[in-house]
């Protein structure tokens, strides 16, 4: 690798030299100093090898687990069923209709009360 | 989509292999500190900002399409990070007023006070030019096709007409002769 790096320096100062696109001088260990800075700073942010990978599959699977729980024990109304069946039918409320509604209509009520007094007198 | 010589390597970076962007960087340091160096006038100045265009570069490498050349790419980035420069600079200028203390910190941090540590390009420029000048008339005009040119070996091959096994054999033995003029020079 090291060989063939010298290699391709060497063939960028031929290719710089030709197309007359070159400085009086360059430092020998620039490229050290350009890949020394990459790996003390940025060497994290390709680093899409096998144990990244699994790391995000694991977060995703506990972050899916967390909100499933969450899900089923705080989300929904907690419901308390009975052990026994009920059989009891509900019953429509019967009492006091009439009386209410005798109630409700006070002219009525009162025109009710007239007649029976007008019946007595007869 | 642009074909790119630079493409499989860049790809493998982004899948996570990151020591393959020393090839970049290598490939295209001179280039690039070259532009930057248009733009600060300081050798020292010029591998800063060079060194950040590389690193702004490797950052949003993700985003890169392949919609242009990744040379051309990486040039925009280093034009941006210059004007940058050039535009902080600026603002320190406004703020402080040039002392004697900064020139002599400005000698100071000039590249490579030893010959050892850096390439001296002017005095390796002549004799590369001098050995291509050199060179048997068929190589010299691969090594122009490819490396000024910027042609692909396809493209080398239907220009000149000739298979791409003698391109590429011929353009190996040219470069073979050029990095052995260099490698006599430093190692």
């Amino acid at each position: 690798m090291s060989k063939n790096l010298k290699e391709i320096e060497y063939l960028a100062i031929i290719k710089a030299v030709l197309k007359k696109e070159y400085p009086k001088k360059i430092s020998k260990n620039f490229s050290d100093r350009v890949m020394a800075e990459i790996y003390s700073t940025y060497n994290s942010i390709y680093n899409n090898n096998f144990w990244t990978y699994g790391l995000r599959m694991a977060s995703v699977f506990v972050f899916a687990t967390i909100t499933l729980f969450v899900l089923e024990n705080f989300a929904t109304n907690q419901v308390q069923y009975t052990k026994s069946t009920i059989t009891n039918d509900l019953s429509a409320p019967s009492k006091n209709v009439i009386n209410k509604i005798e109630c409700n209509d006070l002219n009525d009520n009162k025109k009710v009360l007239k007649d029976k007094e007008i019946i007595k007198c007869k | 989509m642009i074909v790119d010589d630079d493409r499989e390597i860049i790809e493998s970076i982004v899948d996570g292999d990151t020591a393959k962007y020393e090839i970049i960087v290598k490939k295209y340091q001179i280039r690039i500190i070259n532009l930057c160096f248009r733009y600060t006038k300081n050798y020292s100045d010029a591998e800063e900002v060079a060194q950040e265009a590389f690193l702004k570069a490797y950052r949003s490498l993700e985003t890169f399409r392949f919609d242009s050349k990744f040379y051309s790419w990486l040039h925009r980035i280093s034009i941006n990070c210059s004007l940058n420069y050039i535009n902080s600079k600026e603002k320190v200028k406004e703020k402080e007023t040039i002392s004697e203390n900064t020139c002599l910190i400005d000698e100071r941090r000039n590249v490579g006070d030893r010959p050892d540590e850096y390439y001296n390009l002017s005095e390796l420029s002549e004799v590369i030019e001098k050995t291509f000048e050199g060179l048997p008339e068929e190589l010299k005009l691969i090594v122009k096709l490819r490396e000024i040119d910027d042609l692909s070996y396809d493209e080398i091959s239907n220009k000149i007409g000739i298979p791409i096994g003698t391109v590429r054999s011929r353009l190996h033995r040219a470069r073979e002769i050029l990095i052995k003029i260099i490698k006599n020079s430093y190692e």
